[in-house]
């Protein structure tokens, strides 16, 4: 056996003292970061930062002179930072993993400068107008995937970012809102916190957008930059429109107490929706403005206090121009009753499913179908219908495939007819999407 | 500027044409207000707005009588009503307008800093089916720099209440934010009285919100065995105000059924577990369960929740009818109180009705009947007739007791002040001796208005009324919840008999104040 030189024991206890002492894993972890402007990237002294690991209460630290933070003592978990001050945009966001391997988390948050836009709203002869929403709308071409759609003119969707209600003095403020470019939108069918006795509503006053326009097309929007203040005050335009007038048939001979409605549906942008009175087999509707609708009677037993469950009904699309229709008339067939089953491919379990069946503008029908599968969605309006299933229970299906008949509706929807009855053939799988 | 009288002569089967002209003043001086906005429903309405004299015109009107609203910046609404004789073309009416008062001011956190979209509400005490309870006037949110106002408030004593935006002012699910009463108290009976006079603008209402508080409330959900609920919630409803509950944020149900709510203020909640996708949706979840818990200051645990299949009865009940009230006259139904679905009585000419699909929850019943009124509504035994119930699922007939009502006779008279002059738009209230007046009360009738000449027609059934004056129609529910309004107004108007047949007209002369 060869022996080490000195030189060489010398050399090995030198290495062995420089190596490194085997490190006791840390109990605790920590954050520290900065917040920060994000347009001029300087820190913000005294904001607030907030720090919420898994289900623990939150801590809080303040930015100091430069906008550093640092918190100590946390547990190992994920943990989500934020901070806000104001006149910066709600608190920023972000993700920390903290573990034994990294036990020091690093943040920078990055708060923005947030614009305003405030006013009057007046009505058309310049007196304030009380409780009616003001929402800042961003236009996107259509098709687009957005959330919040407000309006649609056939080119552009008009989406809804902030809302706020005027004050008994007619006045409103929307913030927080980005650097951008918005529409201002009064939605005059709103009036809810005008006061004890509020006034009846006035039909000839038009939604509007900013200064004074039925159609942002015939507007311009507001342009925001960040930190900005812009006002904008808007008057509310009146206009008349035509009175449709026409008969409900097939209503003679209803069962005692059974009521109906007529409803009008806004098919062109801008149109002017609601319910038209109804007297006897007569209905009337006033200030109708130009464009095309449908007319939709439903007819309801007594107890329908709701409206959901419609006896019999009529649709029909009109054109309204400038001139007053009469003459038009609904025609009520009974609604149908479609009935369907659940089924599962074979291997997965039968649980209980929720069916939504969606249709535009009405609440949805809901359906609670039991491990039978078999269900029956009663009286429902004629119109173009989706589907939405989901399992009762954490089992791992979903609805592959819904058919009407032999026809796939699962992802376009089908339509509803007074002939309609199914079956309604929904195909649960298990597999993984 | 006045306009001429426009007279237009028609075929004698048409409806005269008639000019309304009028002025908005100032209540107290007589000072002519401009700039506020007239609408007049005269079968059709009209709309106007006064002119810098504080005249307001409509003309081509056709009706025998006329409701005028008017609303402007800085006044509370007003409505009065305009009779039309036979024999008028013209008619001209002045209307007393009332200053409002207003409360304003900030949310603010712990630091001073301002709190963004939290819910603020005015309240003051009402009367509630007899019983004297805070109650919500109006809410408002407040905005980016935690401001808020609320007017158009008549002279009253208030109390304001902040409800924290959902996860406090740092968003989230958690909320670390109680609700507070001004100036920053947790309960009610502590919340700090503001006094409105009439016109006063009461700013610096700062409401101050305190971080963390309130107890934990954790327990257990047991669910069905085998049964693993896609989502399950559990959800607070709690007693705001008194009496309305309001619904509150879902909190998820772990995997083991446990479940932990913290930072709970005191208060009485209703806790309900549930397999729906919301607290109480138009139809029943398919399993739940509810039981109500007060919270006070020690954490709670250890609750268990026995979730089940949600009973859905058919409750099956009688009525019985006094008089000639025929049972196909009567109208029954179940109110449910935090998702307004109303559950309605299919009702057999022999008196027996069902009503279908009840679930578990809280109700009102209601009963009306063409003729006749309404003396109980039994659930189990319980009465529910305009009161609120639990109702836990389980069988319980129904009992319904209907009294004929004697036709509506019609009552006239007149309402002048200590010096004899006429008090236009007046609310003269009738409550049946007994009976208590209230929001949604049982047996009160209508108010009615008085004209331009001070005169009300009104029908009510026979029977034994106080009557009372409330001058200014928005004040009408404080001045009704004021004892010493009460007191005056029952010394100055004795009980009113209404007999079948002509009733001598009323005369009545308001106390001096």
């Amino acid at each position: 056996m060869r022996m080490l030189s000195k030189s060489a024991w010398l050399a090995a206890a030198i290495a062995l003292c420089l190596q490194p002492a085997r490190t006791q894993a840390p109990e605790k972890a920590s954050i520290a970061g900065d917040v920060v402007d994000g347009s001029t990237g300087r820190g913000i002294s005294g904001a607030r930062v907030r720090i919420q690991c898994g289900q623990d209460d939150p801590l809080f630290a303040t930015a100091d002179e430069q906008g550093g933070f640092r918190l100590t003592g946390l547990n190992f978990r994920s943990c989500q930072a934020s901070a806000r001050y104001p006149g910066f945009m709600g608190a920023q966001e972000a993700a920390l993993q903290l573990s034994p391997s990294s036990p020091d988390g690093q943040v920078r948050l990055e708060l923005r400068h947030y614009a305003v836009i405030e006013g009057k709203v007046t009505d058309t002869v310049g007196v304030p107008v009380a409780g009616v929403a003001v929402e800042a709308l961003q236009r996107y071409p259509i098709g687009e995937p957005h959330n919040g759609y407000i309006y649609n003119d056939g080119n552009y969707q008009y989406v809804g970012s902030q809302r706020a209600v005027t004050d008994d003095l007619g006045e409103y403020r929307i913030a927080p809102l980005a650097a951008g470019s918005y529409y201002i939108f009064v939605r005059t069918g709103s009036y809810y916190a005008s006061g004890p006795q509020s006034q009846p509503f006035d039909a000839r006053a038009r939604n509007t957008f900013y200064p004074h326009s039925l159609k942002p097309s015939d507007t311009k929007p507001v342009e925001l930059a960040e930190g900005k203040q812009l006002r904008a005050d808007v008057q509310i335009a009146r206009q008349g429109g035509a009175r449709l007038s026409g008969r409900i048939l097939g209503l003679t001979g209803a069962q005692p107490g059974s009521f109906a409605w007529v409803r009008i549906i806004p098919l062109s942008p801008g149109g002017s929706g609601g319910f038209a009175k109804v007297t006897g087999d007569d209905f009337t509707a006033a200030d109708i403005l130009p464009g095309k609708y449908i007319l939709e009677a439903g007819q309801f037993a007594a107890d329908d206090m709701f409206s959901q469950n419609p006896l019999a009904a009529a649709r029909r699309t009109v054109e309204v121009g400038a001139e007053d229709a009469a003459g038009i008339d609904l025609a009520l067939a009974p609604t149908p009753d479609v009935s369907g089953t659940v089924i599962f491919e074979s291997g997965c379990a039968a649980v209980p499913v929720w069916i939504q069946l969606q249709q535009d503008s009405y609440t949805p029908r809901s359906l609670h179908v039991d491990t039978d599968g078999r269900f029956v969605a009663q009286h429902l309006f004629p119109g173009q219908y989706k589907a939405y299933v989901q399992p009762e229970t954490l089992a791992n299906t979903f609805a592959a495939s819904v058919k009407l008949g032999d026809t796939e509706v699962l992802k376009d929807g089908f339509e509803v007819t007074a002939e309609t009855t199914g079956p309604l053939r929904i195909a649960m799988s298990c597999a993984t999407r | 500027m006045r306009r001429p009288t426009v007279l237009l002569l028609l075929s004698s089967a048409a409806v005269a044409q008639v000019a309304l002209e009028g002025d908005a003043v100032r209540k107290s001086t007589g000072e002519p207000l401009p700039g506020v906005r007239v609408a007049a429903m005269c079968g059709q309405t009209s709309w106007a707005a006064t002119d810098a004299a504080g005249h307001f015109y409509f003309s081509g009107l056709a009706a025998e009588s006329c409701m005028l609203s008017l609303d402007g910046a800085g006044w509370l609404p007003r409505n009065q009503l305009v009779t039309i004789g036979p024999q008028d073309t013209h008619v001209t009416v002045q209307v007393p307008m009332t200053p409002q008062a207003s409360i304003a001011g900030k949310v603010v956190d712990e630091s001073g800093w301002p709190v963004a979209q939290a819910s603020v509400t005015v309240a003051h005490y009402g009367t509630d089916n007899g019983v004297r309870r805070m109650q919500r006037v109006r809410s408002v949110e407040t905005d980016d720099r935690g401001e808020y106002r609320i007017g158009k408030l008549p002279a009253g004593r208030y109390y304001v209440r902040v409800r924290p935006p959902e996860g406090g002012p740092w968003g989230g699910n958690q909320p670390d934010y109680q609700p507070a009463w001004y100036p920053s108290a947790a309960d009610t009976a502590d919340a700090r009285a503001i006094d409105l006079r009439e016109g006063l603008d009461a700013a610096g209402i700062d409401v101050h919100l305190a971080r963390g508080g309130g107890v934990e409330v954790s327990g257990r959900v047991i669910l069905p065995d085998g049964y693993q609920p896609r989502q399950g919630y559990l959800y607070m409803a709690w007693e705001d105000l008194g009496a309305t509950p309001v619904p509150g944020t879902g909190v998820p149900i772990a995997a083991d059924g446990s479940f932990a709510l913290r930072h709970v203020g005191p208060g009485k909640y209703t806790l309900t577990a549930s397999t729906s996708y919301a607290l109480d949706n138009s139809a029943p979840p398919r399993y739940m369960t509810t039981r109500t818990l007060v919270v006070a200051g020690q954490n709670i645990d250890g609750i268990s929740m026995n979730v089940a299949r949600t009973a859905v009865r058919e409750l099956r009940g009688t009525i019985v009818c006094e008089g000639g009230v025929k049972p196909d006259q009567v109208r029954i139904a179940l109110q449910r109180r935090i998702s307004a679905v109303r559950l309605m009585a299919k009702v057999e000419p022999d008196g027996s009705f069902v009503i279908p699909g009840v679930w578990p929850g809280r109700y009102t019943g209601s009963v009306s009947a063409d003729g006749g009124a309404a003396e109980s509504f039994l659930l189990g035994g319980q009465e529910i007739l305009n009161r609120e119930i639990d109702f836990d699922g389980g069988e319980a007939s129904l009992r319904v007791i209907v009294k004929e009502r004697g036709t509506p006779d019609r009552v006239s008279g007149a309402v002048t002040d200590a010096s004899d002059r006429p008090v236009a738009g007046a609310s003269v209230v009738f409550v049946p001796s007994g009976a208590t007046y209230g929001l949604s009360p049982s047996g009160t009738v209508r108010p009615a208005s008085t004209d331009q000449n001070g005169a009300f027609t009104w029908q009510i059934p026979p029977g034994v009324y106080r009557v009372y004056v409330v001058e200014e129609p928005a004040e009408t529910d404080q001045a009704m919840a004021d004892p010493d309004f009460l007191r005056t107004q029952e010394k100055a108007f004795p009980p009113l008999t209404v007999l079948g047949g002509e009733n001598p007209r009323l005369k009545l002369v308001l106390p001096s104040n």
